[in-house]
């Protein structure tokens, strides 16, 4: 049986509540889609008994038992949005997040434990679970993830967040039997579970050892010669391209790939420039209450588009089943709403995981020592967000919709922060002033204020120029920090520009950018607003590479409060008990309001998707995030058209 | 003849060498690589990367090495083996990727282009003969608009037009149930079906601007003493224009041939991404942005090879029709 341990989560909440597994043959016979019958019937593939795991995972349906068949229609846009197809088909981890968002509930795995200080978790996969090619899927996949693929030189990539310790060794994974693992780390680590949940922390469950062996030097000699005859550089390059476990998507270019997943990919992206097609799995693990082997759905069909407005029409005219992506924007609702009638389709909600519509982050470790100074001072940070009229932003550019906020937990969250939200968002130029003649009083003819070396202060705000809403809303706010002297500038450049000066560089006055998490789970696993504990915190680079690196040249040693930020986020991530966890975050969010490192315009909106009339038991509400790769953990197995 | 096409051809090579290592070069300008570029395609999705996982990527993908070694091997490549490299973005060896869009592109851009020199060859000598009817004043008229209106203006128009009156799948070349269809009648009409949008948006403007070319150049012509003479000479009306002065005003159209061939294959790119057309135009848009060199290089090579083809031809074409013309 299921062993959720003790309090290493909240409880699983949600509608569609997957069951924790029954023996489900004994109550009712098994049953399968009219084709894999037939396919039975002529002996191509053994009968579902054999093909099921003795124990399937049981999901309970959100509305009611669907019938087979059919096509679902969904669509990717360009060539680099592959990482979409995990959203619809390819979420099968070790555990996985209930469809509310509030904890994890045993996927892969039968069940798991862990000890009592969580540094050793043990994970019981499901037995006769098969590979879609029908080999069986057993611990020994699992360990060729660890040792052939983790631990391999030339392959590894350092290893995921969740299976390292805090002291920054890597997790070590023991078989047991071929049923049963163990993941052992060097100092506890609470949040485990929760990471290996997350949309691309599913390694572990991807590896097909009796295929990938063939690409890999230690078990085929040969498979640098299979690369270079193929014009690549080697078998590392081969094995990528063949297991697609380095970047997320490109496992659904691999036709050959056995998989886990519900459908597997039949004729991957680049085979027809128009179509991805994906099939049903005849191998996949899971029944609903009746005993219906899923997924009910026959195949998905990705449409290619090379362009927004194309998809746009096809949803128009009916020929999408299920998107909240791309062209689900403010401006098209209403569009979109005027032609549900003929497009036959309706709506749903996607809750925003995010902390805020544009994080403004000025570059708090700039090489420039008069600049850092003059960035690090709270008070300068603060006169800058007196002097945006949020209001005017939001009815400007949010189309009226929203209230003025910093980057934040959202009020309904138990973690919420008031003076995180809401400090220094009221619009009070003469307040900024004030401020601001406290720090740099001087100023030059045309009223810009100077420094001490006699120099205007300019910030320049580097944007990738494919970000509309950043490059609008700073038509309206460039003017708002010039009224109180401050010589703002935006600098919008090519995407690969942006990456390579902003992203991975270090050299800038200022950015904005958003993602991140406001509040549960979310804003656990993903604080970077919060305090800088990863890249993509780009207000304090300095910071985080000292967090994570001590030792690297570009490491700078972080003011106090923020040190402390780092040492309660360990402590977190050690904790295994929920109740301490909340009091770390609260107390790491606290010190966030107080350094006040970042600021905002606006808790995001709620977005939507659409849905096909004739798609069923989709749900009408769901958190919309990557790391809970929306819509997937709603079952998409148990989608059916009516 | 024979001496200055050998004399062409050799004079071709170094051409090549040169535009294969400026197109190389001109793909490696921007900053960042292909990896730069998934990576902020994947940090937009909320999945990013480790950075200790990208510069390994980079050092297997070979893209840490001084870019004359990258351009070195790739060249290799090309002569030893017909390799042209392997496209990063959709994990297929460059020429699989571009000869699966061959098809298509070929198809359109030809099925366009006839249409350009069958509706404007007559309309222009028309215009010419009969200046300043009405029928040349209609289609000034017509010819300005199609010149002056942007293709993706035409082709978005034309879509909206067709799913609003005919309740018609727009984009792509077939309806979703054809797709993967084996061809029959009902799949070819189905094509034809999405086939007239993209046809007349990519022709439209190509015949507006050959009617005008024809128009002038044939009106100059007219004029000249050996019409006159032909007709004083008492030729009947029709050769003294087609055999004369319609073939001195050809030759625009001939010299244009050199630019036909690149344009066949690259083209009407915008109108191909708004009408979603599977054709080679947007593949190599997608190559330049994402960074995938080899294809966006070898898809440039491919353009730069045809240029010089279309050339040589249209050249040779020129000589053929115009005998005044001098080899040296």
């Amino acid at each position: 049986m299921t062993n959720i341990s003790r309090r290493t989560f909240l409880a699983a909440t949600g509608a569609v509540l997957v069951l924790p597994a029954i023996p489900a043959f004994a109550q009712a016979p098994l049953k399968e889609a009219p084709a894999l019958a037939e396919a039975v019937a002529a002996g191509t593939i053994p009968p579902l008994a054999e093909r099921l795991p003795l124990n399937p995972m049981v999901v309970q349906p959100f509305e009611s038992v669907g019938q087979y068949g059919g096509d679902l229609r969904a669509a990717l846009v360009g060539g680099g949005s592959l990482n979409m197809m995990h959203r619809y088909q390819g979420y099968e981890p070790l555990v996985r997040y209930t469809p509310g968002f509030g904890g994890v509930i045993p996927n892969v795995a039968e069940s798991f434990e862990a000890n009592e200080d969580a540094t050793a978790y043990t994970f019981k996969l499901r037995e006769g679970h098969k590979w879609s090619d029908g080999t069986p899927f057993t611990t020994d996949d699992v360990m060729f993830f660890y040792e052939d693929i983790l631990l391999n030189e030339e392959l590894a990539q350092s290893p995921p967040t969740p299976l390292r310790s805090t002291d920054g060794s890597t997790a070590t994974f023991e078989k047991i039997d071929d049923l049963t693992f163990r993941i052992v780390f060097a100092q506890p680590n609470g949040l485990l579970p929760l990471r290996l949940a997350w949309a691309n922390d599913d390694r572990t469950t991807r590896t097909p050892r009796h295929y990938l062996e063939q690409f890999h030097i230690k078990y085929n000699p040969d498979a640098d010669k299979l690369a270079t005859d193929q014009g690549l550089t080697g078998w590392v390059q081969l094995f990528q391209i063949k297991s697609g476990i380095a970047v997320d998507g490109e496992i659904f270019k691999n036709k050959d790939m056995p998989t886990l997943y519900g459908w597997r990919v039949t004729q991957p992206i680049g085979e027809s420039a128009e179509y991805s097609i994906s099939e049903r799995n005849p191998y996949y693990f899971k029944v609903d209450t009746d005993g219906n082997q899923l997924p009910y759905i026959d195949r998905i069909t990705y449409a290619v588009a090379a362009d927004n407005e194309v998809l746009l029409l096809k949803a128009l005219q009916g020929e999408i089943d299920l998107l909240d992506q791309w062209i689900c924007t403010p401006a098209n609702r209403a569009v979109l709403y005027d032609g549900q009638e003929t497009g036959q389709y309706g709506f749903y909600t996607t809750t925003s995981t995010e902390p805020n519509e544009m994080v403004f982050q000025l570059n708090l470790t700039h090489p420039d020592p008069a600049k850092r100074a003059l960035y690090q001072n709270k008070d300068f940070r603060a006169a800058l967000s007196h002097s945006i009229d949020r209001q005017a932003v939001i009815d400007t550019i949010f189309i009226g919709q929203g209230a003025p906020a910093q980057p934040s937990i959202r009020p309904e969250d138990p973690l919420y922060n008031e003076q995180l939200a809401t400090q220094f968002t009221a619009y009070d130029t003469a307040k900024a002033n004030e401020l601001l003649d406290a720090i740099i009083p001087n100023k030059d003819g045309e009223g810009m204020r100077l420094d001490e070396a006699g120099k205007r202060v300019t910030i320049i705000f580097e944007i990738d120029q494919v970000r509309q809403t950043f490059v609008d809303s700073f038509q309206l706010v460039l003017p708002m920090l010039r009224a109180v002297g401050i010589d703002a500038q935006m600098r919008t450049m090519d995407r690969s520009l942006w990456e390579v000066r902003v992203r991975q560089g270090g050299e800038y006055d200022a950015t904005v950018h958003k993602f991140g998490g406001n509040g549960g789970i979310v804003a656990i696993l993903d604080p970077r607003y919060f305090f800088p504990n990863t890249t993509e915190a780009m207000y304090a680079k300095g910071w985080q590479i000292w967090y994570n690196d001590k030792d690297s040249v570009d490491a700078v040693e972080p003011p106090e409060a923020t040190k402390r930020q780092f040492e309660a986020y360990n402590e977190l991530r050690q904790s295994s008990d929920p109740v301490r966890q909340n009091e770390l975050m609260a107390e790491i969010l606290q010190i966030a309001a107080d350094e006040f490192y970042v600021f905002g315009i606006t808790l995001p909106l709620d977005g939507y998707g659409i849905v096909a009339n004739r798609l069923k038991n989709v749900q009408p509400t769901m958190p919309n995030s990557w790391g809970y790769p929306t819509p997937a953990p709603t079952n998409p197995e148990q989608y059916y058209l009516s | 003849m024979l001496n200055y096409i050998l004399k062409r051809l050799v004079y071709m090579i170094p051409t090549l060498i040169g535009m294969s290592i400026i197109s190389f070069a001109i793909i490696q300008l921007p900053p960042g690589d292909y990896l730069t570029s998934l990576l902020s395609t994947l940090a937009d999705g909320g999945a990013p990367i480790d950075p200790a996982t990208v510069e390994r990527l980079r050092s297997q993908y070979g893209l840490d090495q001084p870019i004359w070694i990258q351009y070195g091997k790739w060249m290799l490549g090309i002569l030893t083996r017909g390799d042209f490299g392997f496209s990063f973005e959709w994990n297929q060896p460059v020429s699989e990727v571009i000869w699966s869009r061959m098809g298509s592109t070929l198809a359109i851009s030809f099925a366009a282009l006839l249409l350009v020199w069958a509706v404007s060859l007559p309309i222009g000598i028309y215009s010419a003969v009969r200046r300043n009817s009405i029928g040349d004043h209609v289609f000034t008229f017509f010819g300005f608009i199609g010149l002056a209106v942007p293709n993706f203006i035409l082709a978005l128009t034309l879509m909206y037009v067709s799913f609003r009156v005919f309740g018609q799948s727009v984009g792509g070349l077939f309806s979703p149930e054809y797709v993967d269809a084996p061809w029959s009648l009902e799949k070819l009409w189905d094509l034809i079906l999405h086939l007239w949008i993209p046809i007349l948006v990519i022709g439209m403007s190509g015949t507006a601007a050959m009617i005008r070319i024809l128009r002038a150049n044939l009106t100059d012509e007219l004029s000249k003493p050996y019409v006159t003479t032909a007709r004083a000479k008492g030729l009947p009306e029709y050769k003294v224009i087609v055999k004369y002065p319609v073939r001195i005003a050809l030759n625009p159209f001939v010299s244009a041939i050199g630019w036909v061939l690149p344009e066949l294959v690259s083209g009407v790119t915008i109108t191909a991404i708004v009408l979603n057309l599977p054709t080679a135009g947007p593949l190599l848009l997608r190559a330049l942005v994402a960074q995938d060199m080899y294809l966006a290089g070898s898809f440039i090579l491919l353009l730069s090879v045809l240029t010089l083809v279309g050339m040589l031809v249209s050249d040779i074409l020129l000589a053929l029709l115009d005998p005044r013309i001098r080899y040296n």
